[in-house]
């Protein structure tokens, strides 16, 4: 995003806006610091400038830069996955896709937030370790487009410096694998240069349970108690 | 961005706040669902919701969302995204939206003992859940 340096008048209503705080006072104007701003958009979309001073130029959706929108605007759909914002459905719509089946976990780590962001090379830290761990991607996910190769988890060198505001890192696990991926998660966290918020995805068993709860338990990680229920309302439902 | 999930606070806190979410999954029923998103919205502002968002309208109730312009909106692959304060209002639209058989997907953020004891109620099988583990790294 830019600001018409001709048409500014300096007035910083802009400002408070920018959650990554891109937009910086100059002596008479307002500039957008071009490095940080991750393209999210709210500033254009939300501000009441008063002389519409804010810009999309078109290097906005240039490559490699074009994959800051896609990361970090929720209102710019994703072209290979059809979903509107950065990630996927994951458990929103798995009654009716099973995606997550019994017998399997989904786990999804979210890299940055509004605030601090993500350069998409940071991700590498964990990427990295569960290629070792021999993890399948999740195929429909945008970062996994941007991987050089998926078998190393080493993100394309073109991009690796791109600022989004946040990029999310999807696949799936045997079960009987839990303890030993979380476990290499857990390790590696100390190591990310960027916050990541991680959430696992889990069918119910036929009585109700979920006994991954008390797995998680015994490895020394405590899940939170509000969690993001599928209540089986989707048709057709697929059990698996 | 998962952000109903990784909310932090006391139980307390979290007592009486849930968040919706509906939405078709892509390429499997999402071609000609707007009618059901439709049906779904307007069921859901009858029932009143704390606070409601369009990505399509880029509002919210608290900025003055009309609620009949951002019906009229809706595409086949808009979310529906709200929030409740009132668990008697979640049991409503989850009713409703099980006895007319709209068909969408539909989450429920919230302590689990209480989405679970709403699911109960209305006499739904939750399929499966979305469990946060925390919030990692440096930054
Ligand atoms: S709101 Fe418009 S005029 Fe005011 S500082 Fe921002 S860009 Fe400049
Ligand atoms: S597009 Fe987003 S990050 Fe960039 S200046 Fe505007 S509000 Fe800030």
């Amino acid at each position: 995003m830019k600001i018409n340096q001709e048409l500014c008048v300096g007035c910083g209503q802009c400002l408070p806006y920018c959650p990554m705080g891109a937009i910086e006072r100059r002596k008479d104007t307002s500039q957008i610091n071009w490095d940080e701003c991750v393209e999210c958009g709210i500033c254009i979309r939300q501000v009441k400038c008063p002389v519409n001073a804010i810009y999309e130029p078109k290097e906005t959706m240039e490559w490699p830069r074009s994959v800051r929108k896609v990361f970090s605007d929720p209102t710019s759909k994703h072209e290979n996955t059809g979903v509107r914002g950065r990630g996927t459905e994951e458990v929103k719509s798995n009654d009716v896709t099973a995606r997550f089946k019994r017998g399997f976990f989904g786990i999804a780590l979210e890299f940055g937030r509004p605030g601090v962001g993500t350069r998409l090379g940071d991700v590498e830290v964990i990427t990295k370790v569960l290629a070792e761990e021999g993890i399948a991607f999740e195929a429909a996910n945008p970062l996994t487009f941007l991987m050089e190769d998926v078998r190393t988890g080493i993100i394309k060198a073109d991009v690796r410096n791109e600022k989004v505001l946040s990029g999310i890192v999807e696949f799936v696990i045997p079960q009987e694998n839990l303890e030993q991926v979380c476990t290499k998660i857990y390790e590696s966290a100390g190591k990310a240069n960027c916050i990541f918020s991680w959430a696992l995805i889990s069918r119910f068993e036929p009585d109700g349970k979920l006994s991954v709860i008390e797995r998680l338990k015994k490895i020394g990680i405590k899940p939170s108690r509000n969690m993001k229920v599928n209540v089986g309302l989707g048709r057709p439902l697929r059990e698996d | 961005m998962t952000h109903s999930l990784h909310r932090i606070g006391s139980e307390e806190t979290f007592q009486d706040d849930y968040v919706l979410i509906s939405r078709p999954a892509m390429g499997i029923n999402h071609v000609g669902c707007s009618p059901k998103i439709r049906r779904t919205l307007e069921i859901i502002f009858e029932e009143g919701p704390t606070n409601l968002g369009s990505l399509t309208t880029q509002e919210n109730m608290t900025m003055g969302l009309d609620p009949q312009k951002m019906i009229a909106k809706t595409e086949d692959n808009s979310p529906v995204m709200c929030c409740f304060n009132e668990r008697q209002k979640v049991v409503n639209v989850l009713t409703r939206l099980k006895e007319e058989e709209v068909g969408l997907s539909v989450v429920v953020t919230g302590l689990i003992d209480n989405v679970l004891g709403i699911c109960q109620e209305v006499g739904l099988k939750p399929h499966s859940v979305n469990i946060s583990l925390g919030v990692h790294g440096n930054g």
